[in-house]
């Protein structure tokens, strides 16, 4: 049995033509904080984000942004505030993390790639094992989301074998496996050498035009421009700024998005 | 000349290659002299100074008691049968050591890592007190605890089966009957039938995504086979030890740890199983902590996310340091000596008292030495299967 690339990942071009504001919110934040003993990592945020929006979040280091997508699929707890991704409200109750968490995929800096599992044990191991897939499914599935990303080749090899923007590229795939309605990413090139940098950035527009929620922490300020609908600039647990990558680069309201855009553009 | 020294151009004491061969051929025949300068020196002292050596003594009776034994000892016993025995002794220890200590040091282990407060202090403090205070001195503790328990006669009794007093453990045993052969080859034959369903229910699991239960189905038909084999065969005659009548109140029948056997086991494990609590935390801790996050990102749940993905990475970690306190703790074990169980050196200890001693210490050596080079060959057995590409 074959599985298409259609069948394989959530694919909706078509809602990149609908208008932001006529789509539904995918995820809505009212207040949310979180705290690190006395430090306020992240203070008093509120925004929604749109059905098959790309997000870009940025800001100086230790300004929040990446404990705040990873309070999306709860890898960090918010203390007070509401979160509420696709309609389910993120509480204690283990069913609706579980449910979350099997609708986000997300993306490290550092990979974290299964080291003892070969790149197609990586990609099926969830999908067998959460979503109780045939092997032979869970493989086809993994392949042609390889074959997506462009490494279709390595997939019997162990991620230590390969390069860096391929074990992002895996990784990617294996996130995609989940067919997740939202994709995180965490800083997803830093750690890359400048060449691979644009293999995994061609990865992630591809993913954005199949009509992918993608929130992304980054500093790829040429992706950001080209890709995202809305870039928010976080900074001090704060969100500065939020608005469409014209606004933020041409017209920046706040002081501290301009300062920080010059320090780095 | 020219050519000699300077092969290519560089003078020799420059030449790289030439340092190596140099330094290596200097210290092979440095080792070699110094080590047959030792063996003619000791044959010579040996010979010179009459010490007796030679290992005609191990057919001669070996005229000492042994305390307890695994398979029947008489002192009319020759040496060598003598030094099985004692061997086996210390083997029983290190076996039963080993196994109990591994349980009891996961456990431990696991729970010093537990988000629950209160156990993760009580395994913290377990781990501390333990392998802090000297082996010997816990072994003393142990030994001394059941020596002033109260005697066979008024001893404490559980469940009408299990007796603790000076005098050791007791406990109930079987002793196989004429039905013990078909029923163990039945249970074998269970056995091998468990590990069948086992594997073909994992490969369905993995083939069709279907939930199959491979681990339930599998202990269940073992289980089965083994208790119905109990019904048709009634193979075993389980004995449970039981006072005798007169003034002393004897305990009789089923299984007895001596004493010293009890104590040197729970020193050894009690002792042994706060270090591999330790490497076992370790061994956990040493995955980095985006494996956890990556699983839990998948979806996969915390038990899942352990046994997929954390657990076959700790143990990579854990095996090497775990084979080396398996090592220790069969050396340990020769601490018996000091409350009088009669293992390996104990025994030959008294030995050396009629028996040439060198040639007994190096059998002992001997012995040691394979122990613990099974164990480390187990171990390295382990480590090579479950080697992965890219890594170590």
């Amino acid at each position: 049995m074959t599985t298409s690339l259609e069948e394989t990942t959530v694919t909706n071009p078509d809602i990149r033509n609908i208008p932001l504001e006529d789509r539904d919110d995918i995820i809505v934040c009212e207040n949310v904080f979180k705290w690190f003993g006395n430090f306020c990592a992240v203070n008093d945020v509120t925004m929604s984000v749109k059905r098959g929006e790309v997000v870009v979040i940025f800001g100086p280091s230790g300004s929040g942004k990446s404990t705040f997508i990873r309070m999306i699929n709860r890898l960090e707890e918010h203390q007070q505030g509401k979160i509420v991704v696709d309609g389910i409200e993120m509480t204690n109750d283990l069913r609706n993390l579980d449910a979350i968490r099997s609708e986000v995929g997300m993306v490290f800096q550092q990979f974290n790639l299964f080291p003892h599992l070969s790149v197609l044990g990586n990609i099926t191991l969830a999908p067998q094992r959460v979503r109780h897939l045939p092997k032979a499914e869970a493989e086809d599935l993994a392949m042609s989301l390889l074959e997506r990303v462009g490494i279709p080749e390595q997939a019997e090899k162990y991620p230590a074998e390969l390069s860096g923007g391929q074990q992002q590229r895996v990784a990617i795939a294996r996130a995609l496996a989940m067919q997740p309605e939202i994709m995180l990413f965490d800083e997803p090139t830093s750690a890359l050498d400048p060449e691979m940098i644009k293999e995994v950035l061609d990865v992630m527009r591809e993913l954005a035009d199949t009509g992918m929620t993608m929130l992304c922490v980054t500093h790829e300020m040429g992706f950001a421009r080209e890709v995202a609908d809305r870039m928010a600039m976080f900074d001090e647990g704060q969100l500065v700024e939020l608005g469409t990558p014209d606004q933020i680069f041409n017209n920046p309201t706040e002081d501290r998005t301009k300062l920080f855009l010059n320090q780095i553009l | 000349m020219q050519s000699i020294l300077y092969p290519g151009g560089i003078p020799l004491w420059r030449n790289v290659v030439f340092i190596q061969w140099a330094i290596q051929i200097v210290s092979a025949v440095v080792v070699i002299a110094i080590v047959s300068g030792f063996i003619v020196n000791v044959a010579n002292e040996i010979q010179d100074r009459e010490i007796p050596f030679g290992f005609s003594f191990l057919d001669e009776a070996a005229q000492i008691p042994i305390g307890e034994s695994v398979i029947q000892y008489e002192p009319s016993n020759s040496y060598l049968y003598g030094f099985t025995v004692a061997a086996l002794n210390t083997i029983k220890a290190s076996v039963l050591g080993v196994i109990t200590a591994t349980i009891l040091g996961i456990i431990i282990g696991v729970s010093r890592l537990s988000r629950n407060w209160l156990l993760s202090r009580i395994a913290l403090v377990y781990i501390e007190t333990f392998r802090n205070i000297p082996l010997l001195i816990q072994l003393l503790f142990w030994f001394l605890i059941i020596l002033e328990l109260p005697n066979v006669r008024e001893g404490y009794v559980f469940f009408d089966a299990f007796y603790l007093n000076n005098s050791g453990f007791y406990l109930p045993w079987a002793s196989p009957l004429g039905g013990f052969w078909p029923w163990a080859i039945l249970s074998i034959a269970g056995l091998i039938a468990a590990i069948f369903a086992f594997n073909f229910l994992s490969k369905r699991e993995i083939e069709t995504g279907q939930p199959s239960y491979p681990i339930v189905a599998g202990f269940a038909i073992f289980i089965l086979v083994t208790i119905i084999g109990l019904l048709i065969f009634s193979p075993l005659d389980i004995v449970v030890p039981e006072r005798q009548e007169g003034p002393f109140g004897r305990l009789q029948g089923g299984a007895r740890l001596t004493g010293s056997f009890f104590a040197l086991l729970i020193g050894l494990v009690v002792y042994t199983s706060a270090f591999i609590a330790e490497i076992v935390r370790a061994g956990i801790q040493a995955v980095n902590r985006g494996q956890t996050e990556a699983a839990r990102s998948l979806g996969l749940n915390t038990n899942a996310g352990l046994r997929y993905v954390i657990f076959p990475q700790a143990l990579r970690v854990i095996i090497p340091p775990l084979i080396s306190q398996y090592l220790n703790l069969t050396k340990n074990s020769s601490l018996a000596a000091a409350i009088g169980y009669p293992d390996l050196v104990s025994v030959t200890t008294t030995m050396t008292q009629i028996a040439p001693a060198i040639s007994l210490i190096g059998m002992v050596m001997v012995t040691y030495l394979a122990m613990s080079l099974f164990y480390s060959l187990v171990g390295n057995i382990y480590n090579r299967i479950t080697r992965y590409a890219g890594v170590g």
